[in-house]
């Protein structure tokens, strides 16, 4: 779960971590309200610069337009409604951050996320700020730490790293502070990963998190307070309405996995894969044979039939589809019966029942009770309904799903 | 021999009064398993399949003082204290199939396992079976002789189905398997690929290992650099998925956790090339794996 900037500076701010005064607007019509205004106005007149941030994920607002400054309050106001008036990745900007232009004397940047090669958190830090990318291609690497999860990130630590980034005196400590606080704030959040790019070092030498990226582990959300409403502050720019629904199965309900991760694709094959590896072969597979894929979801680890019915409500509500492949290896333990009962049963639900092929291929636990009831389920509802057990393969199956789609016909002995 | 599991293996089921404890517990015993036990706090003195329940992994060790490895299948957010629990009672294996929990978890298991020389299988493991010898956790079973079969192939796989349908082939194509392990597709997994390559480096009943890999991570990096450094001196074939999830972009975590695309790392063509560079034979395709085994058993 990505946060956006406001979001993750409130995260910041309570851990101590300085951040440039600011307002938020919800919606458009926040500043129009008188009373919104006179607070605007109050705002502006006490820092008179300000900085204006249009609230999505993504980096390179500036470059975008995105981040636009004023020092004149009429001229903010029409900066403001030309914010309104955009659009990021199709969707409206609805939210804005107006922060005081601070006096900026350097900029760096600090990243913590999770290491594969240590297996624990590491700290990057780095001087520069904003186009660490730049920075890279220039042969700047920001200077890391790996920590230790156990024992925590140690003063010493922190101003070693700091010192091995170029800061001396009462900046190294300085530094060292922020970055102890920004750790504790990345383990007491389940942060995934936290970015403050660019951390700000102002004209009288305080330090301020200048922006905040900050992507919240999914497993974690669960325990944490502060987002009991997640799709709220969830990135809608990035999410489609489909996948924001998706995601939402399964939120307080721990029973396996179903939508977690739902990408709306631009073809017509609607998917509904099992298995984390084995969607992900399948969706190669798909593309190998010449198919467009509607859409990438994944269900596994025994979900209940309830879930797999609103997956497969979600997946299918798409319109113009020309197939629809349910696909999985063999499964160990998801009970094959209630997951495809749960299938029959989302597409029951349905605006109108598909005139499209459909192909199932999976095997597991009560599948041959689950294919009967499939069959017969076809029958009475006039579906153009392939089952498949493990005599087809994956692959076998999506290339087949991608000659019925296309309106070929059916080949026989594909090899796999 | 096998990795992992042996006859000298007994197992404690944490979390075995829930819906998959019993489940897998019936499982494991019928795979020839010695599962001595179950707990599940607040549970003691109820039975599970006609095995006692304790409150506690510490009371279980003392109905069986020879107990050494535990699977856990407790809620994601018990994991983090079930795990420690087990490894505070001295076991020296730990098989986590819970998926969904939390990567500070993960960690925190992974470490301080680490510390006190436990192994640690998972989070998000299907579980580990050994054809023939027995199995942890709900993998599947070789009793289904056309799934898993006795053999000297070992098997490591990011994803618990592609460990049934991995095996599946091999086992079509007369390629028995020594031991198949889910190691999961989280950020942080207790046991990577080199971590159990060097397991199945001492093990002689094994004469080749499969990997089946997953974008995302540097879990196929690292174990490329340990097969370049010869530390791994069998044969290796590997297969990577996700190469579709590239055409998507940055930042995406696609199927499992851990398949994740950041700051240009972890790509399959990346680990493809680096798998290959150290040796290892990489399978375009998933069902060319029993050829490209063939081919490196002749290899050797």
């Amino acid at each position: 779960m990505k946060l956006l900037e406001y979001r993750g500076k409130e995260l910041l701010k309570e851990t101590g971590i300085k951040v440039p005064p600011g307002i938020v607007t919800d919606n458009r019509s926040y500043i129009n309200l008188s009373f919104h205004k006179e607070r605007y106005r109050d705002f502006f007149f006490e820092h008179k610069e300000v900085v204006i941030k249009a609230q999505v994920v993504g980096g390179k607002r500036r470059k975008n337009g995105l981040v636009l400054e004023a020092d004149d309050f009429g001229e903010s106001l029409k900066t403001i409604d030309g914010l309104y008036n955009k659009r990021w990745n199709g969707t409206p900007i609805d939210t804005l951050l107006i922060e005081k232009r601070l006096d900026v004397k350097a900029e760096y940047y600090l990243s913590i996320l999770w290491d594969t090669r240590t297996r624990g958190p590491i700290v990057l830090l780095g001087a520069g700020g904003i186009d660490v990318e730049e920075g890279a291609k220039r042969g700047e690497r920001p200077v890391h730490l790996a920590v230790s999860i156990l024992d925590g990130l140690h003063d010493y630590q922190a101003r070693a790293l700091t010192k091995k980034a170029g800061f001396t005196g009462r900046m190294m400590s300085s530094m060292a502070d922020l970055v102890r606080k920004a750790y504790s704030c990345f383990l007491a959040y389940d942060c995934r990963v936290l970015e403050i790019n660019p951390v700000i070092l102002t004209t009288d030498d305080l330090l301020y998190a200048g922006d905040a990226k900050i992507t919240i582990d999914d497993s974690g959300v669960a325990r944490q307070e502060a987002f009991k409403d997640v799709t709220e502050i969830e990135d809608s720019s990035l999410l489609t309405e489909r996948a924001l629904e998706a995601r939402k199965i399964d939120y307080h309900d721990h029973r396996g996995v179903a939508g977690k991760t739902f990408v709306e694709l631009d073809g017509d094959i609607a998917v509904l894969a099992s298995g984390g590896g084995g969607s992900l072969t399948v969706m190669d597979a798909i593309l190998e044979a010449g198919g467009k894929p509607a859409n990438y979801v994944e269900y596994s680890g025994d979900p209940s039939k309830e879930k797999v019915r609103k997956l497969t409500r979600i997946t299918l509500s798409k319109p113009s589809l020309k197939g629809c492949l349910v696909v999985g290896g063999r499964a160990n333990f998801t009970d094959i019966y209630e997951t495809l009962s749960g299938f029959a049963e989302g597409l029951l639900v349905l605006k109108e029942l598909p005139r499209y092929p459909i192909v199932v291929r999976r095997a597991g636990p009560r599948d041959k009770e689950a294919f009967a009831m499939l069959e017969k389920f076809a029958k009475k509802h006039s579906i153009d309904l392939t089952l498949y057990g493990e005599d087809v393969s994956m692959s076998e199956a999506a290339k087949i799903m991608v000659e019925k789609a296309y309106g070929k016909a059916s080949t026989k002995g594909v090899a796999t | 021999m096998t990795i992992l599991l042996d006859t000298n293996t007994r197992v404690v089921v944490q979390g075995a009064t829930g819906k998959m404890g019993r489940k897998i517990t019936k499982e494991m015993l019928a795979e020839g398993t010695t599962v001595s036990c179950g707990v599940t706090p607040g549970k003691g003195g109820q039975d599970v399949n006609g095995l006692p329940v304790f409150d506690s992994v510490a009371e279980a060790k003392t109905h069986d003082p020879k107990l050494n490895t535990s699977v856990i299948v407790v809620p994601p957010l018990l994991v983090l204290d079930a795990a420690y629990e087990a490894i505070d009672a001295g076991l020296g294996l730990v098989v986590i199939i819970t998926e969904n929990v939390p990567i500070k978890d993960a960690a925190r298991i992974v470490a301080y396992a680490a510390r006190k020389d436990c192994r640690v299988i998972g989070p998000s493991s299907t579980g580990v079976i050994c054809p023939g010898t027995g199995k942890l956790g709900p993998i599947g079973s070789a009793k289904e002789k056309d799934m898993y079969s006795p053999g000297r192939i070992g098997v490591i796989s990011k994803s618990g189905g592609m460990c049934a349908e991995t095996s599946r082939l091999l086992t079509a194509a007369g390629l028995g398997q020594s031991t198949v392990i889910g190691i999961g597709g989280d950020v942080i997994a207790g046991s990577t690929f080199a971590d159990l390559l060097l397991l199945f480096e001492q093990d002689s009943e094994t004469d080749a290992v499969v990997l089946f890999a997953e974008i995302g991570g540097a879990y196929e990096e690292i174990a490329a650099e340990m097969i370049a450094a010869k530390k791994f001196t069998k044969q290796v074939v590997a297969f990577v998925s996700g190469r579709f999830a590239e055409t998507l972009g940055k930042g995406l975590a696609l199927g499992h956790a851990g398949a994740i695309v950041e700051e240009g790392f972890g790509t399959a063509q990346e680990k493809k090339k680096a798998l290959k560079a150290a040796g290892v034979l990489v399978a375009d395709y998933h069902h060319e794996i029993p050829a490209l085994v063939k081919r490196a058993l002749e290899n050797r």
